[in-house]
């Protein structure tokens, strides 16, 4: 009977998060509000990838910012300097963040625990002082005039629309990575995740999965960072510095690593809350945004999802006890 | 000319690289005995130049408004200790640590804008403003003091740590904690102090770099990422590691600024301490690698 | 279980200390009508804070000023004002959310040039105008008839730097910038100016605490003056280094050096007697345009205005002629139109002139070179 309850939720909640996405632009006509929409679909992009880097194998990145820089700067170049359209620039950038995945990653992965934080974290820093010093990227002044993607007469040029590009593309970006998880992919970095030495032993290339699962990290974030730099028409290296490195960490260990729904959550947690504290303005919002972070991580270190479970299973215990 | 900047750049090196080891000091105590890989440590270098120019704004002698800074901070630390790291020390993992440590820090900084304003703030030089010359180069006299300093601590630390009990008690933590509680040391209290110890070298790092750098609420996290590279590069876990991991990195900017482009001192810097920690695990020290 | 009610016991408290720092934010305006809107975007924390907090203040006290006399025909102003960090998505949420409101009329920001350059585009396609207090060069040339730039620009900060120069015979120059927007824009246009000799070029990062390398560099190359390049206060920490390096070349700085900060970082060293900074303002000496709102600002803030300060301030006086000259029934529309009609105008940064194709707002007659006097700047040409 609880069991049975506890599916029904989870159906339900499935069928929510699959509805409210879909229904919500139909009846939300604010720009504002349809612009935290597109940056919860770009965050999304990026959590499912990081989730399986994370909360799968358990390997640390404190750099993904440069990857989502890479995929920004590609795609609008492309796009901007080079006058192709923006439908190839975005595919370009994210094929250039997974090349830069595969030929960072590959060597530093060798590095686990804090070595990798610190080497991760060296990377983003590099990346950002390229994006800073180069000429082609406009330098610290950044690219303006990145143009818009366009259907035929159909301009991608405000939140509204370009919800209709991010979205459909972060819903099939978590359907990649369900499928990465749940195939034996899955299992091995989830194995190697727990034991590396056990996962070896039982004849799992430990380092093609890492880099693997790396590459395939930077790749997505990199098509976040390509849609990002369409949708604001703009780029500096702002976007991409540590903090961003940091807030990407943040959002899927708020929203928890250990399944894919802590994707969607920690976007939307993201999205959501540094921008309310920063309406309610000054320093004390700030204040209490590293009070929030301190008290979430001390007493729900497993993020959203865990904690959503775990105050679930009591309830039912409750209800089963008041029934009895 | 060319020997004579070299000289220069050696010696704006070690001065720089002097601050680092004194942050990455901090740092590994911290870490050795807590397992904290303290993402605040920065914002204490910054809050105790604050402190400082604060004090000295009321009309307190300088050396009484260092003391005094560094005090102040130790105390800010050991609340942060009870609240943040005693109560999940047991539990989290390096990572959750991490996360608790950049709460904190941004709360840190925040504090300080609150308290302490926007405008970059700048401490008088403990002994005037002059400067040494050494064959072609020059140094200033508040260099030879973040120098002295520097080298006065690590003795200090060196004799903590091979004389005294409590020295004694936080290298065997650090070593093996299990092991150490099993042996009568009161691990909870070691944990304490190393925190204090280690955020009190930061605040004493931030009282000597104040009079050279005006001290601004920002600049935390730059501490911190010099601090943590300037301990991964000369080997994390170890006193000895950090201070020559310290004065590399300062040396390794200065040269690569020097040499080759200050635009991208920052990056080469950061390649290096890449390569490192592929090709040396443990550090140019290597005691130990980071698991 | 403890730690489950420790858990709930933390939101509790951080619920009511949100819902307390909600409730307090609204103030009421002094005039009659109905208030007319202007959204005000602004980098009052972060990295930007200390430039940020100076344009709001200024803006709001604009605002105050304007209201006690009667508003503009009746109706007060009225500032929505949210902070974007210094951060550029910050910056778009804000932008959004403000212009949400059909009845903001005009928008005042950001602190961070990078931060306009993301509103612009927006700007320009819902159709507002955007009051831009940053010296970016480009911000004016992407052809967008909704910004206007209420700030000295870049290349004008250049020209006066390269007339100076040239009267005074420095021609074989040396350049120190910071590696931020401005340090290297600064740096890219003076390289470009003609009849200067760059004999060295470096840079440093924000997280520089010592420039004594870079300084060594530019010394070998023996130049005739020094050109500083940024703002508080890497610019100070370079006077001083450049004193222990025994240099004692002149030395020049643009508009954002303009700060007490770099004074402070240099503890009177020797350098500080020959450098000029570049300014709108002198605090201790307020020409007439300027004596009534600086006097006001003092005496609100306690501190000497500053170019931010004063931006701010010109801001809004400038919305109020710009939103009268739009009619009874204002609309962006008509506020942006109005403003490509505003000339001449006495502002305490500077006289401004907008049309259709000058953007700018100000040009050279706005500069002023000051030098250090004491712990503060004061014009000296």
């Amino acid at each position: 009977m609880g069991r049975a309850r506890l599916v029904d939720a989870r159906l339900a909640a499935i069928g929510a998060g699959t509805a409210a996405p879909l229904i919500f632009p139909f009846v939300v006509h604010d720009r504002f509000v349809l612009n935290i929409a597109v940056f919860v679909a770009l965050y999304t992009i990026v959590a499912a990838g990081l989730v399986l880097l994370f909360g799968y194998a358990r390997q640390m990145s404190f750099g993904h910012a440069g990857f989502y820089g890479i995929g920004a700067y590609v795609s609008a170049l492309i796009a901007r300097d080079l006058h192709v359209s923006a439908w190839l620039g975005i595919p370009a950038g994210a094929a250039a963040a997974t090349l830069a995945g595969y030929v960072v990653g590959r060597p530093i992965l060798r590095l686990r625990g804090l070595s990798l934080a610190m080497a991760t974290f060296a990377f983003g820093v590099i990346a950002n002082v390229v994006f800073t010093q180069l000429a082609v990227t406009g330098g610290a002044n950044g690219l303006p005039g990145i143009p818009v993607p366009r259907i035929g007469p159909v301009a991608f040029d405000t939140p509204g629309a370009f919800y209709w590009l991010a979205a459909p593309i972060a819903a099939a970006t978590m359907v990649v990575s369900w499928n990465i998880a749940r195939s034996h992919v899955g299992r091995a970095l989830r194995a190697l995740g727990n034991s590396e030495t056990a996962a070896r032993a039982g004849g799992i290339d430990a380092a093609a999965y890492k880099s693997a699962v790396f590459t395939y990290s930077a790749g997505v974030a990199g098509l976040a960072g390509a849609l990002y730099a369409h949708y604001l028409t703009f780029v500096s290296e702002n976007s991409f510095s540590i903090d961003v490195s940091i807030l990407m960490v943040v959002m899927i260990a708020v929203g928890g690593m250990q399944s894919l729904w802590g994707a969607p959550l920690g976007a939307l947690f993201l999205a959501i809350v540094p921008e309310y504290l920063r309406q309610l303005g000054g320093s004390y919002a700030m204040l209490l945004y590293g009070l929030l972070l301190t008290v979430v991580f001390m007493y729900l270190p497993g993020g959203v999802v865990e904690a959503a479970g775990a105050l679930a299973e009591r309830m039912g215990r409750w209800r089963r006890r008041f029934s009895n | 000319m060319a020997a004579g900047e070299a000289l220069q750049f050696a010696l704006s090196g070690i001065t720089v690289g002097s601050v680092y080891a004194v942050v990455a000091l901090g740092f590994t105590i911290v870490f050795n005995a807590t397992g904290v890989v303290n993402f605040a440590q920065g914002e204490f270098v910054m809050l105790a130049g604050l402190l400082a120019v604060w004090l000295v704004a009321l009309h307190i002698p300088l050396w009484a408004a260092a003391v005094g800074a560094v005090l102040i901070v130790a105390g800010v630390a050991a609340a942060i200790h009870a609240l943040t790291v005693r109560p999940i020390e047991r539990r989290a993992g390096h990572f959750t640590m991490i996360m608790v440590t950049l709460g904190v820090a941004i709360m840190l900084q925040v504090i300080a804008q609150l308290l302490f304003g926007t405008e970059a703030q700048a401490l008088p030089s403990f002994t005037g403003d002059g400067a040494i010359r050494i064959l072609t180069a020059t140094i200033t006299v508040q260099a030879l003091w973040i120098l002295g300093g520097a080298a006065v601590l690590m003795a200090g630390l060196y004799l903590f740590f091979s004389r005294t009990r409590a020295g004694q008690a936080m290298l065997a933590t650090a070593e093996n904690r299990e092991a150490a509680g099993l042996v009568g040391i009161d691990t909870r209290r070691v944990s304490l102090y190393a925190y204090v110890l280690g955020c009190g070298l930061g605040a004493l790092a931030g009282v000597l770099v104040t009079p050279m750098t005006a001290a601004v609420y920002t600049q935390g996290l730059v501490f911190t990422l010099k601090g943590f590279a300037a301990a991964a590069l000369g080997g994390f876990g170890s006193p000895v590691g950090a201070v020559i991991g310290g004065l590399a990195l300062g040396l390794l900017e200065a040269f690569s600024a020097g040499f080759v482009s200050s635009g991208y001192q920052d990056l080469i810097a950061l390649v290096a301490l890449i390569a490192i920690l592929m090709f040396r695990p443990g550090g140019i020290v290597g005691t130990r690698t980071l698991g | 279980m403890r730690r489950l009610w420790q858990c709930l016991a933390c939101f509790v408290v951080l619920a009511i200390a949100l819902a307390y720092a909600t409730g307090g934010s609204s103030l009421g305006a002094a005039a009659t009508g109905a208030p007319f809107k202007i959204g005000v975007i602004l980098g009052v924390t972060g990295a930007t804070g200390n430039l940020g907090q100076h344009e709001l203040d200024g803006a709001r006290l604009a605002a105050a000023a304007i209201n006690a006399t009667g508003g503009v025909d009746g109706h007060p102003l009225e500032i929505v004002f949210e902070d974007d960090a210094g951060v550029p998505d910050n910056a778009v949420n804000a932008f959004n959310h403000i212009t949400g409101d059909p009845s903001v009329l005009a928008i005042f920001g950001s602190t961070l040039g990078t931060n306009t350059d993301a509103i612009l585009p927006l700007a320009q396609r819902i159709g507002i105008s955007v009051l831009a207090p940053n010296s970016t060069y480009d911000i004016t040339h992407h052809g967008n008839p909704w910004v206007f730039r209420i700030a000295v620009p870049a290349n004008i900060e250049v020209e006066a730097l390269s007339a100076l120069l040239k009267e005074r015979k420095l021609t074989r120059i040396a350049i120190l910038n910071s590696t931020d927007a401005y340090g290297s824009q600064g740096a890219d246009l003076i390289a470009k100016e003609k009849g200067l000799t760059i004999v060295a070029h470096e840079s440093f990062p924000l997280t520089a605490s010592d420039v004594t390398v870079q300084l060594t560099k530019i010394r070998g190359a023996n130049p005739q003056a020094l050109i500083l390049w940024g703002s508080a206060p890497l610019v100070g920490v370079a006077l001083r280094n450049a004193a222990q390096l025994g240099m004692t070349m002149p030395a020049f700085s643009g508009l954002a050096a303009d700060n007490p900060g770099n004074i402070k970082a240099a503890a009177g060293a020797d350098t500080l007697s020959h450098w000029l900074v570049e300014g709108v303002l002198d605090a201790a000496h307020p020409l007439p345009r300027q004596q009534q709102g600086f006097a006001a600002i003092k005496g609100r803030y306690g501190y000497d205005p500053d170019v931010f300060a004063a931006v701010g301030w010109d801001v809004m006086f400038v919305l109020a002629r710009a939103v009268a000259k739009a009619g009874p029934q204002p609309t962006r529309q008509g506020v942006q139109a109005a403003m490509t009609t505003i000339s001449n105008f006495q502002g305490l940064a500077g006289v401004y002139t907008w049309t259709n194709a000058y953007r700018d707002g100000t040009g050279i007659s706005s500069l002023i070179w000051l030098e250090v006097q004491g712990s503060t700047f004061a014009r000296a040409l």
